[in-house]
């Protein structure tokens, strides 16, 4: 097997907020660095966060704790969150925002100058009380900021980049993880990048469903590398519908929309959030606000000649409420739904937003498998930062706001673990020919089908099946017909084919290796979410609508061969604070 | 709906050529340019080349030409526009393919101005105060 080898310390997969915040550090190092991106890194989905990112720095309200946070991020999360992970990512957060800040990004500020904190869901004082701004944000612009900041301090770190280059497969070695195979997309040229360490930062796959406010670029690269390369996915049941998406067309309007005064009503103009969740109404969690959303839709108090959407009302706010603050969204709403929210308010539907599971870790941002015995085992070489990693902070059901934070913290502990590491003597592991055959693979298989149907034929009924069977609300009955489609449409994949076989930025090969990844992201959602008989945050089943803490407070791991499901128990003993104890979340 | 878009392939082109496509929009559920050159690259051609990431107006991927502007594919309105919708890519840049231009010497000019906050002062425990006036200057 020859292909062009290149070296070097620590090989980062993405550009987004995770990679660039891990690159950041280890460039700093002296380390020899190389981030892949398939896109020009400013161009990675972290650059569509509008609302915020969450720190308990009391800046708008006189104080604040991150115990708080952790509280709430804890009860957020269903109980199936990591509290020493939890407690780790509130705890550094104040700091985190700092050195954000001191890297240039703009933040908004109040009027003494601190940086400004709007309200957001699920964010309270003491354990549960009122209502909380912790949020710090950039207008609704915050991950434009933040990754355009992070990117410019590695221009400054003079971090080395492979910008539109795909990572096809990890390449494994006796031990551990050697590095990946990566091809140019501009030219066809491939190179196995072999690394001490490989971090993937591969983001998130919302594009496994038709409606989504995830860009075109999220296709769970890396769930469909780690799961073919042997090693397993956590929690991939838990999918987040984000409440408020234009009706339609997918795109986020913001729940800093609603921390700044907006609401939901139905088709009589009522509020009805406040029938659902009296405490925090409109700024309930948001598998609670979505779930709401479409059983108002589903028992005909939609809105629209098909009632099939809620109106989200902002115009109460005013304008300068709204060009100060949400600028962006105004843009959007107009863009994109035709309506200027000075005036009328924006048709929204519960949309696929985020995907709390992924690829299992520990604080390290360490990749994690797990033996026969159960126990948990380090992957050597192998890390994974962001929306792909499951390390898990947001359990079943992530608090807005905190997925700018977890980037950003274990993007940071990724980046210190493998200094560490590489000081203390990681070193380079060798892979034998089959193993850099294995991770050929399917870039030969996409090169040399002659015959079959197209990407596009495949991914559309693949979408199409996993909003009808997996969506906001599920059943056994409906799963197990999405999972016959899913498998019957798993063997035509191997099948598929493009007729486009060219070297030079050839779109339609990355479309095809991309699909892959979609299939094996869906596959895992698939068998976990029929697996997991209870509702939890945002897997809620109508056949057992009940949280079952007694036999589901666990997280379930997936691995592709033979289809295998375990179990790994959650971590309930924060290092610091008192265990936060199992209680009801108001629904 | 009728398209004319610019077409090049290094590898088989001798020269660039603009090249038509009819694509029922209403039956593709197409609004903005970004959906039919997709439903374009789906249905009929899956050789024709862009970039696209957020199709929301915000990361930039699909700056292109379009009727003779330049501007983004994704919210840019087919309705708002005049048959044949000519789409080249953006001018002055090295084409790479179809409507993919070398970015390079963009990128390159953006590194040498130092586009990163610098500030030599030691850094304080907390944030650096700002108020709103000051930072309204960098929007």
């Amino acid at each position: 097997m020859s292909v062009a080898t290149q070296t070097f310390d620590a090989v980062i997969v993405g550009g987004g907020g995770a990679g660039l915040r891990a690159s950041i550090e280890l460039a700093q190092s002296g380390l020899k660095v190389a981030v892949i991106s398939k896109v020009f890194p400013t161009r990675s989905h972290t650059v569509s966060a509008q609302g915020g990112i969450n720190a308990a720095l009391g800046n708008t309200d006189g104080s604040d704790d991150w115990r708080w946070h952790m509280y709430d991020t804890v009860m957020g999360s269903d109980f199936l969150g990591d509290q020493d992970a939890i407690e780790y990512m509130c705890k550094n957060a104040p700091e985190t925002i700092y050195e954000l800040e001191h890297m240039g990004l703009p933040f908004s500020r109040l009027d003494d100058g601190k940086i400004y904190q709007r309200a957001f869901g699920g964010q309270t004082r003491n354990y549960g009380g009122e209502i909380v701004h912790r949020t710090c944000c950039a207008a609704d612009r915050t991950g434009h900021a933040m990754l355009h900041t992070l990117y410019q301090r590695n221009i400054q770190a003079k971090t080395q980049f492979y910008n539109e280059w795909f990572a096809v497969d990890l390449v494994k070695a006796e031990g551990g993880i050697a590095g990946v195979i990566a091809i140019s997309i501009e030219t066809g040229e491939v190179v196995f990048m072999q690394s001490r360490a490989v971090i993937l930062a591969t983001g998130g796959a919302g594009r496994i469903f038709q409606s989504t406010t995830n860009a075109h670029i999220n296709t769970g690269d890396g769930f469909g590398m780690v799961l073919r390369a042997g090693l397993p996915l956590q929690d991939m049941e838990f999918w987040q519908f984000h409440p408020t998406g234009i009706a339609g067309a997918g795109v986020l309007i913001t729940e800093g929309s609603r921390g700044e005064g907006g609401y939901l009503i139905n088709k009589d103009g009522e509020r009805y959030m406040e029938r659902y969740a009296p405490h925090l109404k409109d700024l309930s969690c948001r598998d609670v606000v979505a779930r709401s959303s479409t059983i108002e839709i589903r028992e005909g108090r939609g809105c629209g000649p098909k009632g099939d959407h809620v109106l989200l009302k902002l115009d109460h706010l005013g304008e300068e409420v709204i060009n100060k603050r949400l600028p962006g969204i105004r843009d959007l709403a107009i863009t994109f739904a035709g309506v200027d929210p000075l005036k009328d308010p924006i048709p929204v539907i519960p949309t696929c937003h985020y995907l709390m599971g992924g690829i299992p870790t520990n604080v390290h941002a360490q990749v994690l498998s797990v033996d026969k015995n159960h126990q948990d085992q380090i992957v050597e070489g192998l890390y994974a930062a962001g929306e792909c990693a499951c390390v898990s902070v947001h359990g079943a059901n992530r608090l807005g706001a905190n997925s700018l934070l977890d980037l950003v913290v274990f993007g940071r502990s990724a980046g210190l673990h493998v200094q560490q590491s590489i000081r203390e003597g990681l070193s380079f592991r060798e892979p034998s020919s089959a193993d850099l055959e294995a991770a050929m693979l399917r870039l030969n298989r996409w090169n040399t089908n002659e015959k079959g149907e197209s990407v596009e034929v495949i991914r559309t009924a693949l979408q199409k099946i996993m909003q009808d069977d997996f969506g906001v609300f599920r059943t056994a009955e409906h799963m197990q017909e999405g999972f016959k489609k899913l498998e019957s449409l798993q063997t035509r994949l191997k099948q598929a084919c493009i007729k486009d076989k060219s070297q030079c930025f050839n779109t339609a090969r990355i479309e095809a290796l991309e699909l892959d990844n979609l299939m094996a992201t869906a596959i895992a959602t698939a068998y976990l979410a029929n697996e997991r008989t209870e509702s939890r945050g945002a897997h809620a089943r109508y056949d057992f609508p009940e949280r079952d803490d007694k036999n589901w407070l666990k997280h379930s791991i997936y691995f592709a061969e033979g289809n295998a499901v375990a179990f790994r128990p959650i971590n309930m003993k924060p290092k610091e604070v008192e265990p936060i104890r199992l209680q009801a979340r108001e629904q | 709906m009728r398209f004319s878009i610019y077409r090049y392939n290094p590898e088989v082109d001798k020269e660039p050529h603009m090249q038509n496509y009819d694509l029922d929009v209403k039956t593709h559920n197409c609004h903005m340019v970004l959906d039919a050159l997709l439903a374009i690259k789906n249905n009929l051609d899956e050789s024709l080349t862009l970039r696209r990431s957020c199709r929301e107006g915000v990361c930039g991927s699909d700056g292109m030409n379009i009727n003779g502007k330049n501007g983004l594919a994704c919210t840019m309105h087919l309705s708002h526009l005049k048959e044949p919708i000519i789409i080249r890519p953006l001018p002055g840049l090295p084409v790479i393919r179809d409507l993919v231009v070398d970015m390079t010497q963009f990128y390159q000019q953006y590194e040498k101005i130092e586009p990163y906050l610098q500030n030599t002062d030691p850094l304080p425990a907390k944030e650096r105060l700002q108020s709103p006036e000051e930072r309204a200057k960098l929007d």
